[in-house]
């Protein structure tokens, strides 16, 4: 292959695509960057297999083709060019670079030894607007375990395609977070997959910014999900395995809620987690003639007690939470005001912010502590 | 089309047991056993590489070694996404350790539990190599346990063993076990001249391999070599009562001298009275007739001596003390 291009243009796709290659690989291949050319583009992969990362950039190509180089070094050495052009020229063994007055010839290693990614599954594709993506992925995975022991399914988080809707959800088992929005095209099948929330991190941090995302499923059983916008692809193993029936866990109906100020119960549940302390930071919430009444006490510490006004329909309620969960959740309500609703004190709770977002619908589901 | 091939020398029974499966009669874990160097790690890759393969199968053995999938197992740099290989012990791995992919011996068993409740990444199947498979702890063997209790579907692990009564018996009873026996010395021969050795080379190497390529390559390096005749010259000085000027035994040599300890005291037994039983020592034959031949009892006891040495070679029992209880057996075989 050979091309030429900017220095600007070939550093920040090389540098972003090498993020992704793992440091301690035993497999010499994946210590590369793959370099595609064709027409007008040349696309950059690195891949540490569970995550693809592909970045395309500009380039004048004079004859297609593949070569591999070590990404860390590559990487390393077009952050030390000034702006310029630069010409490439890659074989199996080696790819030499000219800029200005300078010629370095890298250790190449055969490009069809780079594990190739599986073909687009039939059916499996839809486009969604980059920050309906963007704010979903940020609504939900936090929810997600963090737990090993617990298994790479909670780990993951559900990505459930019906029509032209699309539902996020991610649960730990004690927690669940569910955004639910709608996608541009319609998909004649319903699909589901579980998705490393670690990945979906990626693709908030590198395409959420993007107008549009296309998704699509890769492989023969859509073994991979590919998110693409404008240059930028992330392609990610999906979990293999069976999604917790999440609709269980949802209560279908609630006999009482209050409307709370988001920022006055964050701020109140922090405090009163102090005193808390280890007692699986349990803080009780005490809801009565318009008032919520947080309050938390330990041997050690001592006692907090807080009032808040709030909106309160339904009879009266004591229940009890962990506070950093719920503190987690509500940071996470866009909007000053969340409306909370219960069953009983030992039946999970629902919160959702009181006017919903442009974007999609949150839900969140939090299991009481028991007093 | 291209043809498909299996190319692994000897394994006929293997061969024939695989040959007759089809993907829908293959088992989620198999045991390859056998003694070290008949080529059970070798046969898995190509099994492996067979059930990866993207040409068209009926069975399950086979590869065409054109296709792409064909090429990751080619190159030495390359490594196919849906093959894991690991050798040797196998720990458990940190806790919550960051999320990536690991092979080789970075390879832990919690990597190796998180790896397999992922996706195929091609969208086949995916294949395990546990290759003399040892645990470092109870918690490692419990985690492939979980695996071989609920396999995950499309996902095949073989393991390879030269001890399989060193493995839980509850690994060992949800394994599907295949025997390896040793290479007969054509079959040894044939590997050494792939292996770009002479003529000559491999047929000497061959007839000391005991049929395994380990033993025929160790005879044949010059390096290795040193040691054996360091370790046989040991041996007849220990069990002609003399006291030995030359220490072998090092961490490193251990294993090794332990195995062609192993092997003189093999052919001394057979040397003793069991005529058409072939010597594997061949160039020590005349030195192991003119040893007092070995009783029944006398011959089961050195050799439990020695399985005792091999079990201590595996603790952090210094070698030297080692060497020294295998040479008091021997003289007290005298």
């Amino acid at each position: 292959m050979k091309f030429s291009c900017t220095t600007k243009d070939i550093a920040a796709a090389v540098g972003a695509a090498s993020k992704v290659v793992n440091a301690h690989t035993t497999v010499p291949i994946l210590s590369n960057v793959l370099l595609q050319g064709e027409s007008e583009k040349i696309a950059v992969r690195a891949t540490d297999l569970e995550l693809t990362l592909e970045h395309a950039f500009p380039a004048q190509v004079a004859e297609g083709g593949s070569v591999t180089i070590p990404a860390k070094l590559f990487a390393s050495y077009l952050g030390n060019l000034a702006a310029g052009t630069l010409e490439l020229t890659g074989t199996p063994t080696r790819a030499s670079v000219k800029y200005e007055r300078s010629n370095y010839d890298f250790h190449a290693l055969p490009a069809d030894e780079y594990p190739p990614l599986p073909a687009a599954a039939r059916g499996s594709q839809f486009g969604i607007a980059g920050r309906r993506f963007r704010d979903g992925i940020e609504a939900t995975i936090f929810a997600a375990s963090s737990e090993e022991a617990r298994g790479a399914v909670l780990m993951g988080t559900l990505l459930e395609v019906e029509g032209k809707s699309l539902t996020m959800v991610a649960t730990d088992g004690y927690r669940l977070a569910k955004f639910a929005t709608t996608i541009e095209d319609e998909v004649s099948a319903n699909e589901k997959f579980i998705v490393p929330s670690r990945a979906l991190a990626e693709v908030a941090r590198n395409l959420g910014g993007g107008e549009r995302i296309e998704v699509s499923a890769l492989g023969a059983q859509s073994n991979q999900l590919r998110m693409t916008g404008g240059d930028v692809s992330i392609t990610v193993r999906l979990v293999d395995g069976q999604y917790p029936n999440y609709q269980q866990v949802i209560p279908a109906k609630f006999d009482r809620s209050v409307t709370v100020s988001t920022p006055a119960l964050i701020a109140s549940l922090r405090r009163a987690e102090l005193v808390a302390g280890d007692r699986a930071s349990m803080v009780k919430l005490a809801i009565a003639n318009q008032t919520l009444i947080v309050t938390a006490s330990s041997d050690i510490s001592g006692n907090a007690y807080e009032e808040l006004e709030v909106e309160q329909s339904g009879e009266d309620l004591t229940i009890a939470f962990n506070a950093r969960y719920l503190v987690e959740i509500l940071n996470h309500i866009k909007g000053d005001k969340a409306v909370i609703e219960f069953l009983g004190p030992l039946s999970p709770a629902a919160i959702r912010p009181l006017e919903p977002l442009e974007t999609g619908q949150q839900l969140y589901v939090l299991m009481p502590l028991r007093q | 089309m291209n043809e498909l091939r299996f190319d692994v020398v000897g394994a006929e029974g293997a061969k024939r047991f695989f040959g007759a499966l089809t993907p829908q009669t293959l088992a989620h874990a198999y045991c390859f056993t056998g003694p070290s160097g008949v080529g059970k790690k070798t046969f898995a890759r190509r099994l492996a590489q067979s059930l990866l393969c993207l040409a068209p199968h009926s069975g399950v053995l086979g590869y065409d070694g054109t296709c792409s999938s064909c090429a990751l197992f080619r190159g030495e740099n390359a490594r196919h996404p849906d093959f894991l290989e690991h050798e040797g012990v196998l720990r458990i791995g940190e806790r919550d350790a960051p999320a990536a992919f690991a092979d080789g011996e970075a390879l832990s068993a919690r990597d190796l539990v998180r790896q397999l409740s992922m996706q195929s990444y091609s969208g086949g199947m995916r294949v395990l190599l546990l290759g003399d498979v040892e645990f470092a702890t109870l918690h490692a063997a419990n985690a492939l346990l979980k695996f071989l209790e609920e396999p995950p579907a499309g996902v095949v692990m073989i393991v390879t063993t030269a001890t399989p009564g060193r493995l839980l018996e509850t690994i060992r009873s949800r394994v599907v076990e295949v025997r390896f026996p040793p290479l007969s010395n054509a079959d040894v021969a044939e590997i050494l001249r792939r292996m770009h050795y002479g003529d000559a080379d491999a047929q000497l190497g061959a007839s000391l391999s005991g049929g395994s390529v380990t033993r025929a390559l160790a005879a044949l390096e010059q390096e290795e070599e040193s040691l054996r005749a360091a370790v046989v010259r040991w041996f007849f000085e220990s069990v002609e009562g003399k006291s030995p000027q030359e220490l072998w035994a090092t961490r490193e040599t251990l294993t090794e001298g332990l195995e062609t300890i192993k092997m003189l005291v093999r052919d001394w037994i057979v040397a003793g009275g069991h005529d058409g039983v072939a010597l594997m020592s061949v160039d020590h034959a005349d030195r192991l007739r003119k040893l007092r031949p070995l009783g029944r009892r006398e011959a089961a006891a050195l050799l439990a001596k020695l399985d005792e040495a091999a079990r201590l070679a595996r603790t952090n029992v210094s070698p030297g003390l080692i060497g020294e209880f295998v040479r008091m057996a021997l003289t007290s075989s005298r």
